[in-house]
């Protein structure tokens, strides 16, 4: 079918793509050390609770009702439910839901110019691997071959015009085309048909936020699956993605790059280096967050003054600006520190309720953000630079009877930068899904993710998710 | 569908949003001038004609398994089948099997990004036989598309993009309509088609691979799906052009401000495209007619040296390069000037079947292809560069005899850029489909879209292509 690969003289796979491909095919599950395995277990747990948490999100309902137009019986599983559909349809809506409740996990290496979600590559996996009806171990490898990709990409990325979302459609294709049984050839126009003609721009992930946000992970997924789909099918993607004169290096990576160092053989995989979310908010914002958590509940009226310090990049992304204290939707709300403190402060701590329309217009919340001033903290800010990063945050609030309370959050085994262990992550999944699947279910669920390693298909995993 | 914005304070829709969405919402049947409607049938009779003739290309068959596997009855038809598909995978397969033989138009407007704007076609009929629309709608919505490519192709800078892009948008726009969004979520589907698919030149840099064909059928079932998304209440990304991470400055090139568009006394820009009577590359059509005048060689052997004398752009694209001198693929013969003189000397023309394998490495072909030189003439680049654009080539060929026979076209009638008349067209189309649809069906298929404007659903259509 590669027709022109045979018969060519001149150069038509590039470094990049040809070293994701045998990198790629290299892979394999009795090679991985055991963190990576255990890693991967509790993202994959992570993640479908993430999942479940954000069913009801609007634009995970939109995405649902596209998909259920286009049935597929022998496709893969829109979870949460029992319709199949095209996998790459599929990928599309269970990654948007995973996004949308903003509590899975998030990756950056130090010093590097990008941050991205990596878990966004696992339910697009998980539909290919479904479709294939892979085994628990093939998911597995397949889960941190995705996150290796996408964290290398991500250490290297260098320009703010494009998201990182594209590092996630490069990791699914490559992962899906191993899962499909993808030549190397194959596999190598799967590569190039994920990256070249699928860039998403930053505007994505731009203020003003739109419920686009999380929709860029299931776009990205689609087009992952796709790729390897058209590939498998014998279709022929662009030569040279990464090095050619217009390809993937110069005009959306913004610099040339080689991918030599990769997890494996004694290097360390970058699936250990993600950090999970304690709550459901960005990043930036969680240690303001843990903060408001030790000082609350209070009432508004009892309240005069409540300042925030952080570190300097947390007061950039999420504390500054005048949209910061007037968020309009579920997406510009959840990456405002004054709505996250004011909503912790009165209700005690953030879930995916945190942003439902009743609390994003009550009053009490809206006037109590009104006295939320953020200052930087110079110190925090040194000690978010440092290695290992700390993410810290303290909150003074003043009470109209000039009494003041201050919570502080970073800094110690609680911080964003520490890793959870299996309770709290089991803990975490029981509070997002408890409500829907019920405390049985939940604890089956969580047996049968725990022993996935066990498992023969992984297509029975869905069933047990049906809302 | 409520859509939070609505309370906003905050800016979500920016100015090129905003005219895009206000152009295409006003735009009706009747405000296009006849001219334009007459335009916008030949270009679906020009582009449904190259359809048939590539039916069997390779991309195009693996496209169409693809559909195979997910049928949907409501959706729309894989032309020349039976088959029907999601409205998004129909235009995906579609418009990749319409590009394929590069017969389908090309714009040559100075100072532009170029481009094959035709390649809406396909995608727009998906949308408008999934929403069952009328002739009067489709060409309004072909009209749209074409408007769109070509005013964005005029203030598009950055050759790292390719003009896919412009398809992309240009169809979200006509699909959009014709789903009949209100102009809320049309403003919502411009922006899930530009931000998130956006296609990197290397679609069609050398060296080439089938994808050439493929990126005008990504475009496509990225401009429909975004279409369906609006219709669904998703919501997209805000200020897609100006933001700070926006299609302006990272994908454009830099901030534009849009042309005046088409109506209202501005001539539509469908009117600028021109059409190909031989299937290359739009830059090669001049060569190919120009060594006609001298084909086909009776002795090849007695052939001492052959000098094409091309503009700039012409000899740079596709005549400058090893690889030009040795194609590995249809899609790179059919974009390289030595190979598309050598074929026309040998077999007097060149037609779909220039680019079989057989053909492609006939070795009488290649020692031809060797004696080939491709010069710039400075005259024809200067003709190329003003307006009307002229297309000239000459062509020389000293034979060992002693004898000296030259071809030249262009700035005549005969002119790539002169408009093509309706009989040509016609003549084409019946070229191209003939032999598989048969001479009646042909004509069955032209007296309809001749009156396009008459067809209540054009969901009536694509039976009437149906090959087997």
């Amino acid at each position: 079918m590669n027709t022109a690969i045979q018969g060519s003289e001149h150069k038509i796979t590039d470094r990049i793509q040809q070293r994701l491909t045998n990198y790629a095919w290299d892979m394999n599950y009795d090679a991985l050390p055991r963190e990576a395995i255990h890693a991967a277990k509790v993202r994959i747990i992570d993640t479908l609770g993430a999942l479940i948490g954000g069913f009801y999100g609007e634009p995970c309902r939109i995405a649902r009702a596209i998909a259920a137009q286009v049935p597929d019986p022998d496709g893969a599983t829109v979870l949460g439910t029992r319709i199949k559909t095209a996998p790459d349809m599929c990928a599309f809506v269970n990654a948007t839901t995973a996004r949308y409740a903003e509590v899975n996990d998030i990756y950056r290496l130090p010093g590097a110019n990008f941050a991205g979600h990596p878990s966004d590559v696992i339910t697009p996996v998980l539909a290919v691997a479904e479709h294939t009806r892979a085994s628990g171990r093939e998911f597995i490898t397949n889960v941190v071959l995705a996150y290796e990709v996408t964290c290398r990409i991500c250490d290297v990325f260098n320009n703010r015009g494009f998201d990182n979302t594209n590092f996630c459609c490069l990791a699914i294709a490559v992962a899906a085309g191993r899962m499909y049984g993808l030549a190397p050839a194959q596999l190598s126009h799967c590569i190039s048909m994920a990256v070249v003609p699928n860039g998403i721009l930053k505007q994505v992930r731009t203020a003003p936020l739109s419920m686009w946000k999380a929709v860029g992970a299931g776009q990205a997924g689609k087009a992952g699956v796709f790729a390897a789909i058209l590939a498998r099918a014998g279709m022929e993607g662009p030569h040279l993605p990464f090095e050619g004169k217009a390809g993937w290096c110069k005009y959306i990576a913004n610099q040339d790059f080689t991918m030599d160092t990769m997890g494996g053989d004694g290097t360390r995989f970058r699936i250990l280096d993600t950090v999970l979310r304690h709550r459901a908010a960005p990043r930036n914002t969680i240690s303001a967050i843990l903060a408001a958590e030790k000082i609350a509940r209070v009432k508004n009226e009892h309240v005069k003054h409540v300042t925030v310090e952080v570190y300097q990049r947390a007061k950039e992304r999420a504390g500054t600006g005048e949209e910061r204290w007037n968020p309009d939707s579920r997406e510009t709300a959840d990456h405002s520190i004054p709505y996250l403190v004011a909503a912790t402060l009165l209700d005690g701590g953030v879930s995916p309720n945190t942003f439902s329309d009743a609390h994003l217009w009550n009053a009490e919340l809206r006037a109590l953000m009104q006295k939320v001033e953020i200052i930087e903290n110079k110190e925090f800010t040194q000690a978010y630079a440092g290695v290992p990063r700390e993410h810290r945050a303290r909150i003074t609030l003043v009470t109209s009877a000039g009494e003041q309370r201050v919570g502080e959050a970073g800094g110690d085994d609680n911080d964003l930068a520490e890793q959870m262990s299996d309770t709290q992550v089991a803990e975490k999944f029981r509070g997002l899904t408890e409500d829907y699947l019920g405390p049985r279910r939940v604890d089956a669920i969580l047996d049968g993710l725990w022993h996935l390693d066990q498992l023969s298909d992984v297509a029975g995993i869905p069933s047990t998710f049906i809302l | 569908m409520q859509n939070p914005s609505k309370t906003g304070v905050v800016k979500q829709v920016d100015s090129i949003q905003q005219q895009l969405t206000s152009y295409a919402g006003d735009l009706s049947y009747c405000g296009i001038t006849a001219e334009a409607v007459h335009a916008a049938k030949l270009r679906t009779i020009d582009t449904l004609g190259a359809l048939i003739g590539a039916f069997f290309g390779e991309p195009c068959w693996i496209a169409r398994n693809l559909a195979a596997q997910m049928p949907y009855p409501n959706g729309a038809t894989v032309i020349g089948t039976r088959m029907k598909t999601a409205p998004d995978l129909a235009a995906f397969i579609n418009a990749s099997t319409a590009r394929y033989p590069e017969l389908t138009d090309s714009y040559h407007w100075p100072g532009s990004s170029y481009g094959h704007p035709s390649d809406v076609v396909t995608p727009v009929f998906a949308a408008a036989e999934y929403a069952r629309s009328s002739g009067r709608d489709f060409l309004t919505g072909i009209v749209l598309a074409y408007e769109v490519y070509l005013r964005i192709s005029n203030v598009f800078h950055n050759n790292g993009f390719d003009h896919t892009n412009f398809c992309c948008l240009g169809t979200a726009l006509a699909a959009g309509k014709l789903l009949g969004l209100s102009t809320e979520q049309l403003s919502h589907c411009v922006s899930m088609a530009v931000v998130p698919n956006v296609t990197l030149r290397q679609v069609r840099t050398d060296p080439l691979s089938m994808w050439k064909a493929v990126a005008s059928g990504q475009a496509g079932r990225a401009g429909v799906f975004a279409a369906m998304l609006a219709r669904a209440g998703m919501e997209g990304p805000h200020l897609p052009f100006e933001g700070k991470a926006g299609w302006c400055d990272h994908v454009a090139g830099g901030r534009f401000q849009l042309e005046k568009m088409g109506g209202s006394g501005t001539p539509f820009k469908i009117l600028d495209t021109r059409f190909k009577l031989r299937p290359s590359s739009g830059e090669a059509q001049s060569t190919i007619l120009a060594a006609e005048k001298v084909s086909p060689l009776r002795n090849l052997k007695d052939v001492k040296k052959i000098t094409v004398e091309l503009y700039k752009k012409a000899k740079l694209s596709k005549g400058t390069g090893a690889h030009q001198w040795n194609p590995d693929s249809r899609e790179a013969a059919d974009h390289s000037v030595p190979y598309l003189v050598a074929v026309t000397l040998m077999d007097g023309t060149v037609t779909l079947r220039s680019f079989n394998d057989a053909r492609l490495w006939n070795p009488e072909l290649r020692a031809l292809m060797q004696k080939i030189e491709v010069t710039e003439n400075e005259e024809f680049t200067r003709a190329y560069e003003r307006r009307p654009v002229e297309h000239r080539t000459r062509i020389t060929v000293l034979t060992f005899s002693g004898e000296r026979l030259v071809g030249e076209t262009g700035g005549d009638e005969d002119d790539f850029s002169m408009p093509k008349s309706d009989a040509q067209i016609e003549e084409k189309f019946r070229g191209l489909t003939e032999d598989m649809l048969g001479a009646k069906r042909a004509n069955t298929i032209l007296e309809k879209l001749w009156h396009l404007e008459d067809v209540k659903d054009v969901s009536e259509i694509p039976p009437l292509l149906l090959l087997h």
